[in-house]
């Protein structure tokens, strides 16, 4: 430490005159850091740019302000006795040096002076780390633009082949003499799905070569030099000459894989992270546009398949389910088919050939979709013909059910063998009169037979499916049925309906629910068959139609002798087809000459309605009453009683319904008045209530 | 059960469900229907598949009638079998409701 005389005349401010820029940054950070300081502690503060510590204590501070190479970082109107170099930056050789001007005994300044100059060093270090990356960033920002252009692009309407064009455009136009390719993986190769200023290329191997590699491992591969290039790059065909690569790689949430590779042929373009980070940003880009246009086509497909679904299900609405029949007296029937999610070939059909006579046909064919359904409902078709084309050539005798299936068999078959399909089908004849079930089994499911003693039989015929062979002969096979017995025609979609195991629902369990429930009507027996599916399969939606027909043979067929029927129900409002077709089976088949259908029709109607009230009023919804109908006819009359045990009426407590649109409801006694002659209520001893109902016929017509 | 529909122009044509419509299932049907009416205000129902219809089936298609009547559109049948021709008739219902024999008539009936 050197005693100086040095008086510093006036309070400087920072200036700094002619000096280099890295300097001129050092000095800035030296002020900020140290001149509060110094100005704090009261001390002198020179910076010099050289060590010329002899010119600065000779100089005349007043005027060291306007040298080069000096700046006076604090000063004051002083003497200041004792005066300490430091030196600015590491190493010897450093020039920079800070003098420092105080009085003796604040000696302990040059350490805190120290302290200070590390510091604005390491601000200076730092602050020039920040701005190279601003410089970064900057020369990034042209990047950004191409990035950003593309990406308006993207929302605008283009194709995705503009798009991938635009992209590789872009990467091309990194530098001259650029090359790119974009390569999409599709099982063992890479394929070049977009390529600039490349004529073409061929499929690679996703394993070997350097775009494999960095589609395999994920990341960006650069080479800058020529010869390590031209080494690494053998498996490459494109890479042949080239001097330097930019390989960054696609995979994406969907699966998508691939790389964008740009390449140079000539120059010294080298790939700089700048570059490599635009060629990576074009990848990601171009993975978008695939990806959305693979989605995009994803979506026409499911809506494409979505069309189909609701066209083959009108096809299967329209074509393949058949309208149910006029009633056949002495059997019910109903039919359910509970659409699964793609459309199916499953369908059925009634041939209603007299009163007493009706064909129930059900049908299944192999096959899915829009086809399936076009080839059930040719089948059917060509069983209709058959039929046609039987009763023309036989004066109108109904053919027999083989005949029909031998018919219609010769001209499918050939078509669904053309069509490498076939289809099992049932057509199963009740008569009536006979008592006789005649069927042909074309390889379908083997139909249920519920007898009332509630025995379960299976019916299997002998033949194959239509469609099989040409040589083949259908049989038919006829049994005895007998009152209240119920058959049950299905499709194997409800036998092969499964749960989450696999288990399929299968013929027992179906057979099960048909002995459990074969009592009821065919409506709520299928009810009971489909609840009992979906609770196996604990699901309502199936891959299969469950398709299922029932049909019930009447149990009052017996009582039905003489002049008087006899039928008893339950209160339940499904019964209620059931009593239609009593009161109709009445006048069809114990009035001769037969009745005009209208007055046929308003019976049944009055006879509706009149049970309707029951079940609703008298047993007020209780679906368990019990309720008996008696017809009886005489030459001149028919009539009915019904008898029930609910609550009781009183005719006098009802008006007469509004005929304008102002009620909905109140019709019901206003009907049976109408379609029968006489009404009485009556109550017997034991709470027995009874309506009569008489309408006066004329037999002698 | 799903109603089969058809559109022409404004008017909607839908196809009722075959069989029986009676006091067993009218709520159900006044249930299906209860979508179509809600999206349509010009409506033709095809009876043509229809054997019976008792009073609670009329009271159905009753209030369909007064809830298309409300909302500002209409109702038309046609294609109406035997039987439930004499119902309407018997309850002089063919004077509340517009009734056709076709289907082009049904749906010209909105024209005017």
């Amino acid at each position: 430490m050197t005693s100086l005389p040095m008086t510093i005349t006036s309070e400087m401010t920072f200036e700094t005159v002619g000096r280099e820029t890295s300097n001129k940054r050092l000095f800035e950070e030296l002020h900020a850091v140290i001149g509060p300081v110094a100005r704090l502690l009261d001390v002198g503060v020179i910076v010099s740019s050289r060590n010329d510590i002899t010119s600065a204590m000779i100089l005349n501070p007043a005027s060291s302000i306007s040298r080069p190479g000096f700046m006076c970082l604090h000063s004051r109107e002083k003497k200041m006795t004792s005066a300490a170099s430091l030196q600015i930056g590491p190493g010897a050789d450093s020039s920079d040096h800070l003098f420092l001007f105080f009085d003796e005994g604040q000696e302990h300044v040059t350490g805190i002076m120290r302290h200070l100059i590390d510091l604005a060093l390491s601000n200076l270090r730092l602050r020039s780390e920040e701005e190279s990356l601003l410089e970064e960033l900057s020369s990034s920002w042209e990047s950004l633009e191409a990035v950003y252009e593309i990406s308006s692009d993207l929302r605008a309407v283009k194709t995705p082949a503009d798009l991938l064009e635009r992209i590789m455009n872009r990467a091309v136009a990194i530098g001259d003499g650029m090359s790119a390719a974009l390569w999409i993986q599709d099982g063992e190769d890479l394929i070049p799905y977009a390529l600039a200023n490349v004529d073409s290329l061929a499929n690679k191997n996703s394993v070997r070569g350097l775009v494999a590699k960095a589609v395999t491992a994920r990341r960006a591969i650069v080479f800058n030099d020529a010869e390590l290039l031209a080494a690494e790059g053998c498996f490459d065909s494109e890479l042949e000459g080239a001097t330097s690569l930019a390989v960054a790689p696609i995979a994406t949430g969907q699966g998508l894989l691939g790389a964008l590779e740009v390449w140079s042929a000539g120059g010294n373009k080298c790939f700089d992270s700048h570059t490599v980070n635009l060629i990576q940003a074009l990848a990601l880009q171009a993975a978008m546009v695939i990806e959305n246009d693979r989605l995009h086509k994803a979506t026409i497909e499911a809506e494409r398949l979505q069309q189909e679904i609701e066209i083959g299900s009108k096809i299967q609405q329209v074509l393949l389910l058949g309208q149910l029949p006029e009633p056949v007296p002495g059997l019910s029937l109903a039919a359910y088919t509970l659409a699964s999610r793609q459309i199916d070939g499953d369908f059925y059909e009634f041939f209603r050939h007299r009163d007493d006579c009706i064909d129930i046909i059900i049908g299944d064919v192999m096959g899915k979709g829009i086809p399936a359904a076009l080839v059930g409902a040719a089948t059917k078709s060509h069983l209709y013909q058959a039929l046609n084309r039987l009763l023309a050539s036989s004066n109108g005798s109904i053919p027999e059910p083989e005949q029909i299936i031998n018919a219609a068999h010769t001209r499918v078959t050939t078509q669904l063998i053309d069509c490498e399909s076939f289809t099992t089908l049932c057509l199963a004849r009740f008569d009536i009169t006979n008592r006789h079930l005649t069927f042909v089994d074309c390889g379908h499911t083997q139909t249920i037979r519920y007898r009332n003693s509630g025995e379960i039989e299976f019916l299997q015929g002998v033949n194959m499916p239509l469609g099989f062979s040409e040589k083949e002969v259908y049989e038919q096979t006829t049994i005895s049925f007998d009152p209240g017995d119920v058959f049950l025609f299905y499709s194997d979609g409800l036998t092969e309906a499964h749960d989450h195991s696999g288990e399929l629902f299968g013929e027992e369990r179906l057979a099960d629910c048909v002995r459990a429930h074969g009592h009821l009507q065919p409506a709520q027996l299928i009810e009971k068959v489909r609840a009992g599916v979906v609770a196996f399969a604990a699901s309502e939606i199936f891959s299969d139609d469950l398709t299922c027909v029932a049909v019930k043979i009447d149990d009052h067929l017996n009582v039905l002798s003489g002049n008087r029927a006899e039928l008893v129900t339950t209160s339940n409002l499904l019964e209620l087809e059931k009593i239609r077709s009593f009161v109709r089976e009445v006048c069809d088949c114990k009035i001769e000459p037969r009745l005009d259908p209208a007055v046929t029709d308003s019976l049944v109607l009055g006879l509706n309605e009149a049970a309707t009230n029951i079940m609703r009023h008298a047993y007020a919804g209780r679906d368990d009453g019990e309720i008996r109908f008696v017809a009886e006819v005489s030459t001149d009359a028919i009539v009915i009683r019904i008898c029930h045990y609910g609550a009781g009426f009183d005719r006098a407590n009802v008006v007469q319904p509004e005929f304008d649109r102002t009620r909905e409801g109140g019709f019901g006694l206003f009907i049976i008045e109408q379609c029968f002659d006489d009404v009485a209520y009556t109550t017997d001893e034991q709470g027995k209530h009874c309506t009569r109902l008489i309408k006066t016929i004329n037999t002698k017509e | 059960m799903e109603m089969i529909m058809e559109k022409v122009a404004d008017v909607s044509v839908v196809l009722l469900p075959g069989g029986n419509l009676d006091a067993s299932n009218a709520k159900d049907f006044k249930r299906d229907l209860a979508p179509v009416l809600a999206k349509n205000l010009r409506l033709v129902f095809d009876m043509s598949k229809l054997q019976f219809v008792d009073s609670s089936g009329l009271a159905v298609l009753l209030g369909c009638l007064r809830q298309l009547n409300a909302a500002g559109g209409d109702l038309k049948l046609f294609g109406m079998t035997k039987p439930v021709r004499a119902l309407f008739e018997l309850v002089r219902m063919h004077r509340i409701f517009d009734i056709f024999n076709t289907r082009e008539e049904a749906v010209s009936g909105f024209v005017n």
